[in-house]
């Protein structure tokens, strides 16, 4: 086989490769440039150098705020259809973030919900396990607004982990 | 931050040649691939394999647009995989961030080198071991590849803790 055909069949099975990610994939890469354009929002809006009643960045802040949009809307379209059960209990990002750390609806449905409460706690978690330091109650799931605001907080998020597994596995095993 | 071919190329003599056809392991975004691809011409050609979907699509816009060059998305530590899509090389590019560096090198070596094909090897201490000196990890390296002919070239002034190692097959 020649170069250049060589050259034009790799072209096209590389293209086929990349287009045929699974959905669950797309979705981490869509959450970590969703994260990344919220860091560099905070980051800018935050900075004290910069002059806050400049024209040019508030535009610059208007179109990240348009792309941060766009991100949230592609996320939702995908986690609604990956795990639609899951994402309408935490909503879309939320439940998009507890897919990404438990790698991905095959393994958070076959998770314990005691494991889903300190998803994303991982550092105080292994710190208890080690050493004498209490265990955590809540891990990413604290930003559920119901576990954030709650008076509770341990027991809500025991409840929420405990939905958490519920939806999931409804989610996985019903198709 | 300069390019690490750069560094080399400021201390040692590169066996890339015009017309070579070239395989590139670890290609990243593709810069250096790049600059090898104009290093080599028109009737070279450089194969870029890279594992990474994150950078992949950068690479395949650059290799659309480059009349020498293609991508391939594939393991660089099983050649097996990709075999059919490589013809055998002139040279080899090799700058990746795994473990057994020489290793993944002596396998491609031996299905893609030609006889008295040379290759370059960017060795990361850091990806090898970060407990041991990078001294140590160079000599390590270098009892694995003691079968080819090697110059080793010390780039730590721009690249803190990376070697690099020419050789021939």
């Amino acid at each position: 086989m020649g170069l250049a055909e060589l050259r034009e069949l790799n072209i096209r099975e590389t293209r086929e490769k990349l287009d045929s990610l699974s959905d669950e994939v797309k979705l981490f890469r869509l959450l970590h440039l969703h994260d990344e354009i919220v860091k560099s929002i905070g980051r800018l809006a935050r900075s004290e150098a910069v002059d806050k009643t400049d024209d040019v960045l508030s535009e610059a802040l208007d179109s990240m705020e348009k792309l941060k949009a766009k991100y949230e809307q592609e996320i939702s379209a995908l986690c609604s259809n990956a795990a639609p059960r899951t994402a309408k209990l935490l909503g879309h990002i939320l439940a998009a973030k507890v897919l990404y750390l438990a790698g991905g609806l095959r393994k958070l449905a076959s998770m314990p919900s005691s494991k889903i409460q300190v998803l994303g706690a991982e550092k105080a978690f292994f710190k208890h396990l080690k050493k004498d330091s209490r265990p955590p109650k809540q891990g990413i799931i604290f930003q559920h607004i119901k576990v954030k605001e709650s008076e509770n907080k341990g027991k809500a998020a025991r409840q929420l982990a405990s939905e958490i597994m519920k939806t999931a596995r409804i989610d996985f095993f019903r198709k | 931050m300069t390019s690490k071919l750069k560094s080399i190329m400021e201390q040692a003599e590169v066996p890339i040649m015009e017309e070579d056809i070239v395989l590139y392991l670890g290609a990243s975004h593709g810069v250096t691939a790049n600059i090898i691809a104009g290093i080599v011409g028109e009737k070279g050609f450089v194969f870029c394999l890279d594992l990474s979907y994150d950078t992949m699509p950068e690479l395949l816009k650059l290799c659309e647009k480059n009349r020498n060059m293609c991508p391939l998305l594939f393991d660089a530590s099983q050649p097996g995989q990709y075999k059919e899509r490589v013809t055998e090389v002139d040279l080899i590019y090799q700058d990746l961030a795994q473990k057994s560096q020489a290793g993944i090198l002596k396998r491609n070596a031996e299905m893609f080198l030609r006889e008295g094909g040379h290759f370059i090897l960017i060795i990361k201490t850091q990806s090898i071991d970060t407990v041991k000196s990078p001294e140590e990890v160079l000599k390590e390296v270098k009892e694995e590849l003691k079968e080819f002919e090697i110059k080793t070239i010390d780039i730590n002034r721009t690249h803190a803790k990376h070697y690099a190692i020419i050789g021939k097959k």
